[in-house]
């Protein structure tokens, strides 16, 4: 199927769940209350995102993201790759992996909000753990898959272990570690929405719940359809970095 | 008696990103007899493969006709068997489980199936790997599971597409002759299509040279061979070694004229 | 002989986790040392205890019970559904083209934004948190499944139809058994993800379930009944893996590249 008739598809497909949603509300099938139109909700989207109000818990929430991901990302990623090279640490590690694998990690949330209160810090730290063990196992999984055939012959040629570190590890192995950090991406997001709507304090999460108590279901939607948006743009962005430095692959 | 009428049988595909014309096979004709044993050679890439999809019903013809006894067939169906290179086993199923399969669209009682299970794992010479995967046997043993697997359907002809394509030498020609031995007690009518030219003599009644693509038929030769066929005494007949002669001649021509 | 084999496994056990031996030991130390307020960090020993009065004269058993409904509702529900969608889906290029985008738009979604949503559908008890769960765990169930059965060989699939199997049955026949080692890698990432979920719903809007059992220990202070709270759901995970993979093990047994051993990558 040609790139061009894929788009068309999507672009059908897409417009007719709005389609829907739309048919739904405005024929009075699910009440307006519950479930406003598609475009009344898609409207308050926009006149959100003018308010100062709503300025504010958005910066809010991206700040927490972009901090604790960015984190994340050079906790992890290092770590993982130490552990493909060092046996040593890959058996000290392994064990605490595996069983904190199947922890949670939203989990840690109440816990890390009892020791460090209900701001910034206990998010960002929530999203540092939450995306832990992904980075670190792809980028593990990245760094052992490369051929040690290859890693031999670079030290064959006299290449220093840094410069095998830089210039022959770390490129071979970001493919796999790029799978790790959109996945990461995905569960970052869900746990900073997902951390807001528990400390209900500030940011999108909170907001959005907030709608949600005071009866403003109108602005749950919108709300909705912002943070959806968000989600969906962020990942485009990061498609496009991946496509532009995995241009060899 | 004819088993099989291929009427001018031709099959134009596109393919590519430009949608192109591709031609695969043009105006095919042949005629089977019954019980004979039948092979198509030719180069690569000539439709060879193609021509036996569409037997098999597979995929259709843009024109012409597949007769079966006289009845015309347009999709696949238990009256013509095949035999895969790729063995096509069923990895989940153990061996005596590929058998039954194909049994088991059939009515009859489970005993039943099981003994006519158990004659055709005889006759391959399976027997004591039964309860084996498909993973844990060689790609001999796996050939021979498909072989038996097939003819336990009791298909009135069998399609066979390189079957030992993808196995080693030795197993290859040890494997020729037990599928002469096994076609011997069965005496199904057979399609076979091969690269290997002495394969093809040593297995067939008659040989089909087909052209480089768009596919045709060139030329059918007669291996007046007499059967039992024992390879080594096989090897020095004049008559044999003429054959394979003319028959690698023939497909080197056809070869180049591609090019 | 018995005693020396449970020294033996007791000594593999120990050398393989020392490191969590280690961190549990330094735990119980510094927590009992009053370095850390122990409200903050209760000692291991405490964590215990509280675990055996919370499972005989608590809750614990109700509560747990309660998550694992949702949780295996939500999930059964997306297996039963997201199976044969997904193979549907890579024979029929027509739900295929429809389908596709829609996943792919979804993926990227943080899904707990629908949670409000479905509580304004649904209210606060089960069925909202099941829908979510359901939802949530599909995502992975359909994708993986699609992409394994997008590449059955048709070779397979002319073999059956030439002993004389039906095209719609085929499906079912082939193309099932065939995916079956797909299925298994979605729905284990469906496992992790509804178990992430139905604990994460639970803390935002329950009245009942570990996740809820958690935030109310918070709000009063009751931080070694918080660390029983993560501790059940952890160790459910960790259980689920553990038969996941020893069924795995036994349903893929003739898999030609058998992951033999236990995983927790």
């Amino acid at each position: 199927m040609s790139k061009r008739n894929r788009i068309v598809y999507a672009i059908f497909s897409v417009v007719s769940v709005f389609l829907l949603w739309e048919g739904l509300s405005r024929t009075g099938w699910i009440p307006h209350e519950v479930l406003p139109p598609f475009t009344t909700s898609l409207q308050g989207s926009f006149e959100l995102m003018a308010t100062e109000e709503f300025s504010r818990h958005l910066f809010a929430s991206s700040c927490r993201w972009a901090i604790g991901f960015s984190i994340s990302l050079i906790l992890s990623i290092p770590i993982g790759i130490y552990m493909a090279r060092s046996r040593r640490v890959y058996n000290f590690l392994d064990p605490i992996l595996t069983l904190t694998y199947p922890v949670p990690k939203a989990a840690m949330i109440p816990i890390l909000m009892l020791w460090m209160g209900a701001g910034d810090l206990s998010k960002v730290t929530v999203i540092v753990i939450g995306c832990f063990i992904p980075l670190v196992i792809s980028a593990y999984h990245g760094a052992q898959g490369v051929e040690t055939s290859l890693i031999w012959s670079a030290r064959a040629m006299g290449m220093g272990e840094r410069a095998i570190l830089f210039r022959i590890l770390l490129p071979a192995s970001l493919p796999t570690i790029f799978s790790g950090v959109r996945m990461a991406l995905a569960i970052s997001l869900i746990v900073v929405l997902g951390s807001e709507m528990i400390a209900r304090q500030s940011g999108l999460g909170y907001y959005l719940f907030n709608s949600l108590e005071m009866g403003l279901y109108q602005t749950t939607y919108s709300v909705l359809i912002i943070i959806s948006g968000i989600g969906l743009l962020l990942d485009l962005i990061f498609s496009l970095i991946m496509r532009k430095v995995l241009i060899w692959s | 008696m004819t088993k099989l009428v291929v009427q001018k049988v031709s099959k134009t595909y596109k393919s590519g990103k430009e949608g192109k014309e591709v031609e695969a096979l043009e105006g095919v004709d042949l005629e089977i007899k019954e019980g004979e044993f039948f092979s198509i050679i030719g180069p690569s890439g000539c439709g060879k493969s193609t021509l036996l999809y569409i037997i098999g019903g597979f995929i259709p013809p843009s024109n012409g006709a597949i007769l079966v006894n006289g009845k015309g067939v347009t999709s696949p169906g238990i009256d013509r068997g095949i035999v895969f290179q790729e063995f096509a086993l069923f990895p989940w199923k153990t061996v005596i489980q590929n058998i039954l399969y194909g049994l088991e669209q059939r009515k009859m009682v489970k005993n039943e199936r099981v003994k006519i299970a158990e004659k055709y794992i005889e006759m391959t010479g399976l027997r004591g790997m039964e309860n084996l995967y498909p993973k844990e046997l060689s790609g001999g043993m796996k050939q021979r599971v498909a072989i038996a697997r097939t003819l336990a359907c009791d298909p009135e002809i069998l399609l066979m597409d390189e079957p030992f394509g993808s196995l080693d030498a030795q197993t290859r020609v040890f494997m020729q002759d037990e599928l002469l031995r096994i076609w011997d007690e069965t005496r199904k009518t057979v399609l076979f299509v091969t690269h290997s030219i002495e394969e093809a003599v040593h297995l067939s009644d008659r040989v089909a040279i087909f052209s480089h693509r768009p596919g045709k038929i060139k030329e059918i030769l007669l291996i007046d061979i007499p059967r039992p066929r024992i390879r080594e005494e096989e090897v020095s007949r004049s008559q044999y070694i003429k054959l394979i002669n003319y028959l690698w001649k023939a497909v080197e021509r056809e070869a180049k004229g591609f090019f | 002989m018995k005693k020396k084999n449970i020294f033996l496994t007791f000594k593999k056990i120990l050398s393989r986790y020392y490191s969590v031996f280690l961190i549990l030991l330094f735990w119980e130390m510094v927590s009992r040392s009053g370095l850390i307020n122990p409200i903050l960090l209760p000692p291991v020993s405490k964590i215990v205890i509280r675990f055996f009065e919370l499972l005989v004269f608590g809750k614990l058993l109700y509560h747990t019970g309660q998550s694992m409904f949702r949780m295996w509702i939500g999930l059964g529900l997306a297996t039963l559904v997201g199976v044969p969608l997904g193979i549907l889906m890579a024979r029929s290029s027509m739900l295929r083209s429809f389908l596709e985008p829609l996943l792919g738009l979804g993926f990227p979604i943080p899904k707990i934004g629908i949670y409000p949503v479905l509580i304004i559908f649904f209210g606060v008890l089960h069925s909202s948190k099941i829908v979510l769960i359901f939802i949530e765990a599909a995502f992975p169930i359909i994708m993986a499944t699609f992409n394994g059965a997008l590449f059955v060989e048709q070779k397979m699939i002319w073999t059956a139809e030439s002993m004389g199997t039906k095209k719609q049955k085929v499906l079912w026949k082939i193309v099932l058994p065939l995916t079956l080692p797909h299925v298994f890698m979605g729905f284990r990432i469906g496992l992790i993800v509804s178990l992430i979920v139905v604990f994460l719903s639970e803390m935002i809007a329950s009245a009942e379930g570990l996740g809820h059992l958690m935030m109310s220990s918070s709000r009063v202070f009751r931080s070694a009944d918080m660390f029983v709270a993560i501790g059940m759901i952890s160790f459910l995970g960790l259980l689920f893996d553990r038969i996941f993979l020893w069924l795995r093990r036994r349903a893929l047994r003739w898999h030609p590249e058998a992951i033999s051993h236990e995983e927790g990558f």
